[in-house]
């Protein structure tokens, strides 16, 4: 699901479709967008685990300041996905591994 | 230190400004919208079927309620971004009133299950009965719960707390617990800083950017000081988390 008429961002503009893989999975995205919108979109909402607990974590301020959506992108550990933008090719892999306490 | 503004909670003189009068509430249920701040967002307006809330062309307006159009319905409570909106209803009993309010936490309770019923700052005001939770699909995820509190509370109960106090992590990233924080400031640790050193709580992602206050208002309640009386964390530059590379100067002009 995306936004297409925002009351006060107007509608959403026509993208350009890239692909991204996720997990080894190669899914669509527009170009730009957040990564976590491009994710959310699929329907994935499970974006790491934490380390200690090892409970699921997804977008939850999607506004880069909580870090639940960390993943890493293109061999960058920890990047917060809801405020990095999509590019063509990215390689994101979630942290499913967490920990056990 | 006090007010909307300053903790993310209404201060008295903030929530009185919007009760509606008694009488209206003995008359049967109310809508009661506690949006205090000028913020750009208007969704409230069209959720109500009866043209009870205006906001206006201006969306940055603060919401009025006509008090005599309001059916009471609560459809906005679900529909509001900033879960500001509530219900209440003092004309089902002489002694009781009821709350509703939007509740967006897991475990949801079960209808007769005694609760604690909590304040907008999140401290215990009383036990309370549920009557209701509402999860049907016009909430769209948002769960709506309706309390029995006694009258003398209404404009006090705001959500309620199922989870047992201690529980709660203080510390997202380090999932640091309340219980762990506070037996840590018993064991001595009487700063921020002395508390990151026992528990890792600051010592994530974030960098300490929620735990923080919390800390410094465990740490005040344990030692009987005023939070604003607790040492701040130590802060380094930089503010926003950057990358070695980018402090470094990238590899494209250097």
């Amino acid at each position: 699901m995306r936004v297409e008429k925002h009351p006060v961002l107007g509608d959403r503009k026509v993208g350009r479709m890239v692909t991204i893989s996720v997990d080894g999975a190669e899914i669509e995205a527009v170009e730009g967008e957040p990564i976590a919108a491009a994710l959310l979109a699929q329907g994935m909402i499970v974006m790491r685990k934490t380390p200690r607990f090892g409970e699921p974590r997804g977008v939850f301020c999607g506004i880069g300041r909580c870090t639940d959506c960390a993943m890493t992108v293109d061999g960058v550990p920890n990047v917060r996905t809801c405020v990095t933008p999509v590019k063509a090719g990215m390689v994101i892999t979630s942290n499913l591994k967490g920990g056990g306490e | 230190m006090e007010g909307v503004k300053l903790t993310g909670a209404l201060s008295a003189a903030e929530a009185a400004s919007v009760f509606p009068p008694n009488e209206r509430a003995e008359r049967g249920p109310v809508a009661v919208i506690e949006c205090v701040q000028q913020i750009p967002c208007n969704p409230c307006e069209k959720a109500c079927p009866f043209g009870a809330i205006e906001v206006g062309p201006d969306i940055t307006n603060l919401p009025r309620l006509d008090l005599d159009k309001c059916q009471g319905c609560g459809l906005c409570l679900s529909k509001c971004p900033g879960l500001a909106i509530f219900l209440v209803d003092a004309s089902k009993s002489a002694t009781e009133a009821l709350v509703m309010f939007p509740y967006e936490y897991l475990p949801l309770p079960a209808a007769d299950e005694i609760v604690d019923g909590v304040d907008r700052t999140g401290r215990f005001v009383t036990k309370a009965r549920v009557v209701k939770v509402d999860t049907g699909a016009q909430r769209e995820g948002t769960a709506i719960v309706t309390l029995a509190v006694p009258k003398q509370y209404m404009h006090d109960v705001r959500s309620m707390r199922l989870v047992a106090p201690g529980e709660v992590f203080l510390c997202r990233c380090c999932e640091v617990s309340e219980t762990e924080v506070r037996q840590a400031v018993r064991e001595g640790a009487k700063t921020v800083v002395a508390v990151k050193m026992r528990t890792r709580a600051g010592m994530g992602l974030c960098q300490g950017r929620t735990c923080r206050r919390l800390i410094s208002r465990v740490i005040a309640e344990e030692t009987g000081q005023s939070p604003a009386d607790i040492l701040p964390p130590t802060s380094r530059a930089p503010v926003r988390t950057l990358s070695l590379e980018a402090l470094a100067g990238g590899d494209d002009n250097e």
